[in-house]
């Protein structure tokens, strides 16, 4: 018993509420149809298609091989309007990136691609601009390329590295998932990150074994998805509506589960001491006291 | 309820008590009762303790009525200070009073009693539930001191975010603190139930006053949290600006109403609920009959609780709610009516043919029977969609939701309190006067409200400062009836504390009452039981024989 009154006393500590809320379900639903269409693929040893090409943020073609052949690189998918995701992703990025012995430009590039055909270059750059500055090495500059393409090369690139994203029309904003792709001198895709935040020491590792061609294992599926922009439903709407379902299940389930041990109890009890769920009617008789 | 073969002197409930015999109320040194863990004394501290916000409440209830007497704005300097009264009238009537009300005192006190235990499972977890309250009840309390809050009690986002500068954050801690006191209460009535009846109290030999309980006891643990969750998300929202209900930092408003309403939705139930437990103890008593359908009344206890969480959304009929979702939230809010007559219908059949007394208690339950009818009824025609989108936000939703918490809880509680006054504290209240103040309740209460439902459909909206001129009318005679009102509520609590002053005389059973906590002294030893008791018989084993020796006081009433 003791231990199912423990449960029940955790379960309080959840703080918790109880089942879902169908009504925003529907909400729900729409988004649940999102979450399908999004989400980051490892794709560890294709190549990329190198003929691709893009502009940088001056409004210079490139082409995607231009970039290759001497260094490997850091390829981030983001949009350069986004508001919240890729702003914590490029953060996270060059968080990890500062305290490397190993600098852009040098060692390895770093490319950030936008898959919002529309991005202008004058935002990517006053974006490159911002996190240069962060990132504090003079000279950098030269391996920080903020790239823009048309819609074919996006998707092609996108479908390369695994990457599906959705735009949703309602808000303007995309619908994707979070993290950067580490890709060898020679085009192959060596190893992933998903997140925002990306540990120093692993990242610097993998850029050096890339950098002599090496193709990494895959790593654990932890997607951070970014689409809880909708303006209708609020920011954080999901993610407490999804707590509180956790919280509340959990609540619930201790509860129940406590119920059921010490009815169970009663039952079994019934059948040796003649207590607990004993249903023998015994009716009302007049009272003898 | 159930008979003991032991203790037959007390059962007896002529024979006048010991004269040194040791009761829970012995000592008296301020330690022993803040640092008591004895559910009873808690009771007692619990009792006190809401009878204040009871009050603080009630002037704040007192002052919106003078307010409308007139239809211009002339009493209060201010349109917020209207809502600021508004909004401690309803915070300190539901979080403060009505949710702790019946469980905390009364269920506190008898739950060990009428079970045969000597205590509650976790006595010092039952003194913390009443520190939390004490903590949320002073924060409240300081609210006030410091200029109170004007979001109303339901702290509707954006009105608690974005347009308040009161203290809408100590309020949500207050709370969240009251809120967790109740499920500690609730979590140990659970585990009391399930772990310390005593041998051969079986779950259909217990008083249905406790199947109420336990009931109340899991919407207590369920909703509860959740509640604590909104106001804690409100309070994070103001002091960190993260986004979550103010649309302006991309939340959704409509995200509080549903956390708030998926708790203060089954709340409604933990106020009734326990009232309708109280009554069930009531009315077979003062009807010499045993319960009519005692196993319909304890499942539909349960019916309720479990109804009770699927119905918040017919609070938002208006709020931009899906229409499908208005409709299932309406059909399932009609299904709350069939649990709710069944007790109706039970309570009356029980008093059918019965050899009826018209005590103080059995006044307040029939009036309880009335007045819930009347609620529940309304509440219908509210879960009605279409004639809610006409009656949303008047008068009539006030006075169905008064009808159902004061006419049902508040009176059920009254009801309560007369009934186990002598057991509580060993002295009986004078029988007149708890008549006199019983019908003052009813009658004050019903021109207090009544005249609330047809502003309502008149369109009246609630929470107005000033109001049109042909309303007037009604609104003096809603005031007029919220004086006798006032006078049936001041009459308890005089008498009650008047019948303090001389030593306990109280019989062990004036009401020659089946059920365990009659069969121990008035007021109980510390440990409630001289023997444990053992049950060997269905609860409520009224005669109408029984009824020749009983004068209702024993031989030791204030007559």
């Amino acid at each position: 018993m003791n231990t199912a009154i423990k449960w029940v006393a955790t379960a309080f500590l959840a703080l918790a509420g109880a089942v879902a809320l169908p009504a925003r379900g529907m909400a729900q639903a729409v988004v649940a149809g999102k979450v399908k269409d999004i989400g980051f693929e490892q794709k560890l040893g294709d190549r990329l298609p190198l003929d691709l090409t893009f502009s940088d943020d001056s409004g210079r073609l490139i082409k995607l091989g231009d970039l290759l052949g001497k260094r490997p690189i850091v390829l981030a998918p983001v949009y350069y309007r986004c508001p919240l995701l890729c702003n914590q992703l490029l953060t996270g990025l060059t968080r990890s990136l500062k305290p490397m012995k190993a600098t852009t430009g040098v060692d390895y590039d770093l490319v950030a691609f936008s898959f919002d055909p529309e991005d202008e270059p004058s935002v990517a750059h006053a974006k490159k601009a911002g996190y240069l500055e962060r990132y504090g090495r003079p000279g950098a500059e030269k391996g920080w390329h903020f790239l823009m393409g048309d819609q074919a090369a996006i998707e092609a690139l996108s479908k390369a590295i695994g990457f599906r994203y959705t735009y949703n029309p309602q808000t303007k904003l995309y619908a994707h998932a979070s993290g950067v792709v580490v890709v060898t001198p020679d085009g192959r895709i060596a190893r992933y990150f998903y997140g925002v935040d990306f540990p120093t020491r692993e990242l610097e590792g993998e850029i050096a074994r890339a950098a002599s061609n090496q193709i990494g294992s895959p790593i654990g599926k932890l997607l951070l998805l970014c689409y809880d922009y909708d303006a209708a439903t609020g920011k954080y709407t999901l993610s407490i509506l999804r707590l509180i379902r956790v919280l509340g299940s959990a609540t619930a389930l201790a509860l129940f589960g406590f119920m059921f041990v010490m009815f169970r109890r009663d039952y079994q009890g019934k059948v040796g001491r003649s207590s607990g769920l004993d249903t023998t009617p015994n009716g009302p008789g007049p009272n003898n006291s | 309820m159930s008979t003991t073969v032991l203790d037959q002197t007390a059962a007896a409930g002529h024979k006048p008590p010991k004269p040194h015999r040791e009761t829970y109320l012995d000592a008296w040194t301020v330690k022993s009762w803040l640092l008591t863990t004895d559910h009873k004394r808690i009771g007692i501290l619990y009792l006190i303790s809401i009878t204040v916000f009871f009050l603080i409440g009630g002037v704040a209830a007192t002052t919106m009525r003078l307010e409308l007497m007139t239809p211009k704005g002339d009493l209060l300097s201010s349109p917020d200070a209207y809502n600021r009264m508004f909004t401690l009238h309803g915070v300190a009537m539901i979080f403060f009073f009505l949710v702790p009300s019946i469980p905390a005192t009364l269920g506190n006190f008898l739950l060990p009693l009428m079970i045969g235990a000597r205590d509650l499972a976790f006595p010092i977890i039952n003194l913390m539930s009443w520190y939390m309250y004490m903590i949320g009840g002073s924060i409240a309390i300081a609210i006030i001191l410091f200029g109170g809050i004007d979001t109303g009690w339901t702290f509707y986002t954006p009105f608690s975010t974005m347009f308040s500068n009161t203290l809408v954050v100590p309020a949500a801690f207050a709370v969240f603190f009251a809120g967790f006191s109740s499920i500690f209460t609730g979590f140990n009535f659970i585990v009391t139930v399930h772990t310390m009846r005593a041998p051969g109290m079986t779950w259909f030999r217990l008083p249905l006053f406790i199947w109420a309980h336990y009931a109340t006891s899991l919407i207590m643990i369920l909703g509860t949290p959740v509640l604590a969750i909104a106001v804690m998300l409100i309070a994070v929202e103001r002091l960190l600006r993260v986004g979550i209900f103010d649309p302006a930092l991309g939340g959704d408003p409509i995200l509080f109403q549903h956390l708030f309403w998926f708790y203060s939705h089954p709340a409604v139930y933990i106020m009734v609920l326990p009232g309708m437990g109280v009554i069930s103890e009531i009315v077979p008593c003062f009807s010499r009959r045993p319960i009519f359908g005692y196993r319909f009344i304890a499942y539909s206890s349960i019916a309720l609780a479990i109804l009770g969480f699927i119905v918040w959304g017919h609070h938002l009929f208006v709020s931009g709610q899906s229409m499908y979702a208005g409709l299932v939230f309406s059909f399932l809010s009609f299904l709350v009516a069939v649990p709710s007559a069944i007790k109706v219908f039970n309570w009356t059949a029980t008093m059918h043919k019965g050899a009826i007394r018209f005590d103080t208690p059995m006044l307040y339950a029939i009036g309880f029977i009335g007045l819930f009818t009347v609620g529940g009824l309304t509440g219908i025609m509210l879960s009605t969609l279409a004639v809610d989108v006409h009656l949303h936000d008047t008068y009539f939703v006030v006075a169905h939701f008064h009808y159902v918490m004061v006419g049902g809880a508040v009176l059920a509680y009254l009801g309560g309190l007369h009934f186990w006054w002598p057991k509580i504290t060993g002295r009986m209240y004078p029988e007149m006067f708890g008549k006199l103040s019983a019908l003052a309740v009813f009658i004050g209460f019903n021109f207090t409200f009544f005249p609330q439902f047809i502003l309502g459909y008149l369109g009246m909206p609630r929470r107005y400062f000033e109001y049109a001129p042909e309303f007037q009318v009604l609104n003096v005679m809603s005031t007029a009836g919220a004086s006798v009102l006032a006078f049936g509520y001041g009459l308890p609590l005089i008498y009650f504390l008047w019948s303090l002053r001389k030593p306990p005389s109280a019989p062990a059973n004036p009401w020659q009452a089946t059920g365990l906590e009659w069969q121990t002294e008035s007021p109980p030893p510390t440990h409630n039981f001289e023997f444990t008791p053992k049950v060997e018989k269905a609860p409520y084993s009224y005669s109408p024989v029984a009824v020749e020796g009983f004068d209702g006081y024993g031989d030791h009433g204030s007559h």
